[in-house]
């Protein structure tokens, strides 16, 4: 991974004397030297924190993915040494997932599905909310902000249930669709349909996707906008050439931001539908994590899902570094 | 956005441009936005009002608004969230760990990205990388390798509130360190440059210049990092060990299948409280950056 | 006869000595354990003992597992080791605790809670689980203090002995249970002479629904398993979880084993529920207590608890319990079989309050109490003698057209029971269910 050329921090010496050694070094860095350890120091507290609890959990899981099973009682036991890894959990998870009447095939291939339509409809219905926050609020700014932020104030579980609530069969939707003549007879919402699990994951997500959109929405500068249209742009045109390329970052971060997170999800689906019809490959994981012969199942397949997941998130933390580069502060 | 300068082509001329721009860029005109901004904030808010309403519920039904009472408040004297001490102690424990991960975490994440932004040298890239994956992997991954580590390895740690305090932690270090870090970005190298060039040590230039500056940041971040692990679910279900550690989520979450108002008067509470929070927050916030000007997103020159 | 034998690891292969125990004509034990016991010796975990064989933890029972597993037939009685002994009567209880209750949620009223807090000045904390094996792994994490566990099954009843989670009682604290608990329960099968475990409520397993939105006569049905294989409500059926549905699907066909170890059988029963599922897409949950009151499911299998439940808990406005109906299907016609059953009390080793555990233990069998908790909120029968079920329609506590719900002692030698199975014979059934809810 390349990074901005900086200069190296010199040996300690007082302020403003000239440097003995230097190699390649940013204007904005002249005239000021910090000893080498200063600034790793800063960071070293927190990356040990990640280090004990982020990194070495990975290497757990695959202690565990690996390992054995109590005889008695079939707890797991996590082998460390890899020469003694077992591999029957790994062979049994990968064949069900990919033989077409494995137990996690199908729910892999649905939980692709309902991330792509769920993300996909964040970004269509959370894109013009962002727009109109970043550009059109004008003195209402702050009230849409916090009735933007509001949700976050509340529980994800209760926003949820909220909605558990209303689509019930003789809930206030169908009253209300009911009363728009759109349907007569109740449709019944939760009883295993995956268009409203998508629904109930656009609902819980898209404030994640509106996010980084209003920030990155927000910090063009009306100027661009005003050349654009100056020089000839109609306003859709201005729309497509300028506003929508600055914020192709900001799309990128929602998308893999919302996809991710909704990859984990599995509580929505046991919310508003807990059939086997909608099932979830995080489902899988935390069930395994209840019956103790299964244990190793459900760790191998949270590595794999970790490892299926590692190509998104490169890609965004490569192209969020390089746009890093580029931004105007 | 400004309109183009052109001679006035007459009312009708004017009619049929109006509306050709409304078809061609729908995003263009306010009014269609304004109209599908307030049909997103109804969309967003009312579950949620009527969640509330409910709460009020005198009776079992979460069906239909019945009436006003408090009964699931504090009236129960079994079942309400004052009297319930399940409900209490999930009220006492998702305030414990909010606070106790906004505390903790922000100090972690903030000398992290004051020092990674400087730290050129080898190793910064992998320890970036380690920080922005634990951002964006799902929370059910982390959840579950620390489950396994606080019951295989770790124990002393084990489940209960120091599990889901530590796990919460790990999670938020990265949403500060994004935030602080954009920060820095934005206010760049100059004033601690200028406090050197004035006379101070870098601990000065640190303590003195950088910190206060970065204060409406970090304000904002132990802000969002309550709210944000009030709610949490994930790490606090899977890491609980007995009721007296579950929060509130937690405890909505079990109720799901027999769901009665005080599940709504619970997440009602919770509502409440963080309000309370971001509310004293912003109002610090505006004290705070009273001085400085309007955009933040524009560093001040330096002469 | 006394001999103890290793498999797998020396000496006879499993199948050199059941042949010839076949021989000497020592009682076999059931087909299951047997195919259990011809499985590949590497494939096994557990270390078996020959049938009516003492083991460390027990007497009786069949072999299959480390533990002895009970049979209706093969009652076990646990032993008492020394370093899990009762406690001594006569002590006074603890003061300033709290006492530690793990239970199924919503299946204990609170108030009966707040009132022994009030007693015995202490505070008592309720934790939930959803089903047992989730409550059985939670004990194994060690780092849990519970004092009495409520509501699990004699089917784990050699899991949680082995692993020393059950503390022996001491009757003496028990009173209450000795003097108005159904006599069957002085010493099931499962635990003779009643020394870890005392029954908390029972039930029978059968088919419950909305008869005003459900057409079919359920109850005057042939087979009334059949109604969820014939056009059962599309999106509107759920069944319970684990071996409840795959022992359904059995009995459906006049099964009575099943506990079976048959893959086969097990094999059967699983591509007969696929049916269903592919057909109804159903809910695999035991919340029809609140399900069908709000319409969410109109058919439901359920265990006769919860169907009493709709109406004693969550019945909403304007709604009566004669829309409501339940049929166990051996009280109707004894040809067909079906499910009846009993859950458990137990005082926890990993807790800290031994003889408040206790004593909670018998304020549950206390007639007053009792009846409270089952008529206004569990709606789950304690066997308890006072608690005569023929009166309980009379006395207004179950209406008419429930009446079906009602257990009697009777119906434990009608119906059948799960019970405990060995270690890979449970793992088939586990794999069956998971593949349901996978839809494969």
């Amino acid at each position: 991974m390349t990074r901005i050329s900086s200069s190296r921090p010199v040996s300690s010496g007082a302020v403003g004397e000239p440097a003995t050694r230097r190699t390649r070094r940013s204007s904005r860095d002249e005239g000021v030297w910090y000893p080498r350890w200063f600034w790793p120091s800063f960071s070293a507290p927190s990356t040990i924190v990640l280090l004990l609890l982020f990194v070495f959990p990975f290497y757990v899981i695959v202690g565990v993915a690996f390992g054995k099973l109590d005889p008695i009682f079939g707890d797991p036991i996590p082998v460390w040494n890899p020469a003694q890894w077992d591999r029957a959990a790994l062979s049994f998870t990968l064949s069900n997932i990919v033989s077409s009447d494995g137990l996690y095939h199908a729910a892999l291939i649905r939980t692709l599905w309902f991330v792509t339509g769920a993300t996909a409809l964040c970004l269509l219905v959370g894109y013009p909310f962002a727009y109109f926050l970043a550009r059109h609020s004008g003195r209402f700014k702050p009230v849409f902000l916090a009735a933007f932020f509001a949700p976050f104030l509340i529980s994800y579980m209760m926003r949820m249930t909220a909605w558990v609530n209303l689509l019930q069969d003789n809930g206030y939707v169908n009253q209300v669709l009911r009363w728009l003549g759109i349907m007569d007879t109740p449709y019944s919402w939760l009883s295993g349909k995956s268009l409203t699990v998508i629904l109930g994951l656009v609902y819980g997500y898209v404030p994640l996707m509106v996010l980084p959109l209003y920030a990155a929405l927000d910090r063009i500068p009306q100027s661009n906008l005003e050349a654009s249209r100056d020089l000839g742009a109609s306003p859709t045109s201005t729309f497509f050439r300028v506003t929508l390329p600055a914020s192709g970052q900001a799309i990128l971060a929602g998308v893999i931001l919302c996809g991710l997170a909704m990859f984990g999800d599995y509580f929505t689906n046991q919310l508003l539908a807990g059939t086997t019809g909608t099932r979830m490959i995080g489902n899988w994981v935390v069930d395994s994590l209840a019956s103790p012969l299964q244990v190793p199942r459900g760790a191998t397949l949270a590595l794999l899902l970790t490892l299926l997941l590692i190509p998104p998130i490169l890609y965004y933390l490569r192209s969020s570094r390089r746009a890093s580069r580029g931004v105007v502060a | 956005m400004t309109a183009a300068v052109a001679p006035d082509p007459g009312v009708a001329a004017h009619g049929r441009r109006r509306i050709r721009d409304l078809v061609a860029n729908p995003w263009g005109k306010p009014r269609f936005l304004w109209a599908y901004a307030l049909l997103f904030v109804a969309w967003t808010l009312i579950p949620i009002v009527l969640a509330i309403l409910f709460s009020f519920n005198p009776g079992r039904a979460l069906s239909a608004f019945q009436g006003f009472s408090l009964r699931w408040y504090i009236g129960d004297p079994n079942e309400s969230v004052l009297h319930d001490p399940a409900l209490r102690r999930a009220v006492v424990q998702s305030l414990k760990l909010a606070v106790g991960t906004a505390l903790i975490t922000v100090p972690l994440g903030v000398s992290f990205a004051v020092g990674m932004d400087r730290w050129k040298g080898r190793g910064s890239g992998t320890t970036d990388f380690i920080m922005m994956f634990s951002f964006v992997v799902p929370e059910l991954i982390v959840a579950v390798a620390l489950f396994l580590v606080f019951t295989k390895s770790f124990t002393f740690v084990g489940l209960g509130t120091s599990g889901q305090l530590l796990g919460m932690i790990v999670l938020s270090i990265a949403f500060v360190v994004v935030i602080v870090r954009a920060r820095l970005l934005s206010l760049g190298r100059e004033y601690e440059e200028v406090a050197m060039d004035l006379g101070a040590s870098p601990f000065q230039a640190l303590r003195r210049v950088l910190l206060p500056l970065l204060f409406p940041a970090t304000l904002a971040c132990t802000a969002m990092l309550f709210v944000f692990t009030l709610d949490d679910f994930v790490i606090a279900n899977t890491l609980s060990r007995d009721v007296a550690t579950e929060t509130i989520s937690v405890k909505i979450w079990a109720a799901r299948g027999t769901p009665t108002p005080v599940v709504n008067a619970l997440g009602s509470t919770m509502l409440f409280a963080a309000t309370i929070v971001v509310v004293l927050a912003y109002l610090l916030f505006r004290r705070l950056t009273r001085g400085e000007s309007g955009e933040r997103s524009v560093g001040l020159p330096i002469a | 006869m006394s001999r103890h034998s290793e498999f797998g690891r020396s000496g006879l292969s499993r199948r050199e000595f059941l042949r010839r125990a076949g021989i000497t004509g020592v009682a076999l034990p059931s087909l299951a354990a047997i195919l259990a016991a011809c499985k590949d010796s590497s494939s096994s975990t557990t270390v078996a003992t020959a049938s009516g064989q003492s083991n460390p933890y027990g007497s009786g029972g069949v072999s299959g597992a480390p533990y002895p597993l009970a049979r209706t037939d093969a009652p076990v009685t646990w032993n008492i080791s020394d370093d899990n002994q009762p406690i001594a009567s006569d002590l006074a209880p603890e003061a300033g605790a709290t006492l530690k209750i793990f239970n199924w949620g919503y299946y204990l009223k609170p108030k009966i809670m707040r009132d022994f807090e009030d007693t015995y000045d202490c505070k008592v904390e309720l934790t939930d689980y959803s089903d047992v094996p989730s409550a059985f792994q939670k004990l194994r994490s060690g780092q849990v203090d519970f004092d009495v566990m409520f509501g699990h099954t004699p089917d784990y009843m050699g899991k949680m002995v082995a692993a020393k989670f059950l503390m022996p009682l001491n009757r003496d604290y028990l009173p209450n249970f000795t003097a108005n608990v159904w006599d069957q329960f002085k010493s099931p099968f499962y635990d003779v002479e009643a020394r870890y475990s005392v029954p908390y409520t029972v039930s029978t397993t059968g088919i419950f629904w909305r008869n005003d939105l459900v057409d079919a006569d359920i109850a005057g049905m042939e087979n009334p398993y059949d109604v969820f294989w014939q056009d059962p409500p599309k999106g509107k059926t759920h069944l319970l979880r684990n071996r409840d549905p795959l022992a359904m699907a059995m009995m459906r066909k006049g099964l009575t084993d099943i506990n079976t170890g048959d893959p086969a059988v097990i094999q059967q029963a699983h591509d007969d529920l696929l049916e269903v599922v592919n057909a109804v897409n159903p809910k695999w949950d035991n919340d029809d207590y609140t399900e069908l009151p709000q319409g969410q499911a109109w058919l439901h299998q359920s265990w006769s608890g919860n169907a009493l439940d709709a109406y004693v808990f969550y019945l909403q406005p304007g709604q009566g319990p004669e829309i409501f109906s339940y049929v166990w299907p051996p009280a109707v016609d004894p040809s067909v079989p079906g499910l009846v059953g009993n859950d458990l009390i137990g005082v926890l080793t990993t807790g800290k309050n031994p003889v408040l555990a206790h004593m909670f233990v018998d304020q549950m069998y206390d007639v007053a109490t009792a009846q409270d908790n089952f008529a206004t909120y569990t709606g789950f029968q304690p066997p308890l003698t006072a608690i005569n079920p023929d009166g309980l329609v009379a006395d207004g506590i179950v209406p008419p057209n429930l009446a079906s719900t009602i257990v009697k002692e009777e119906d434990f030698a009608k119906g059948l029971q799960l019970v405990e199975l060995a270690p890979e014979v449970q793992a088939l059934w586990d794999d069956a269910y998971q593949q349901l809810q996978a839809g494969v």
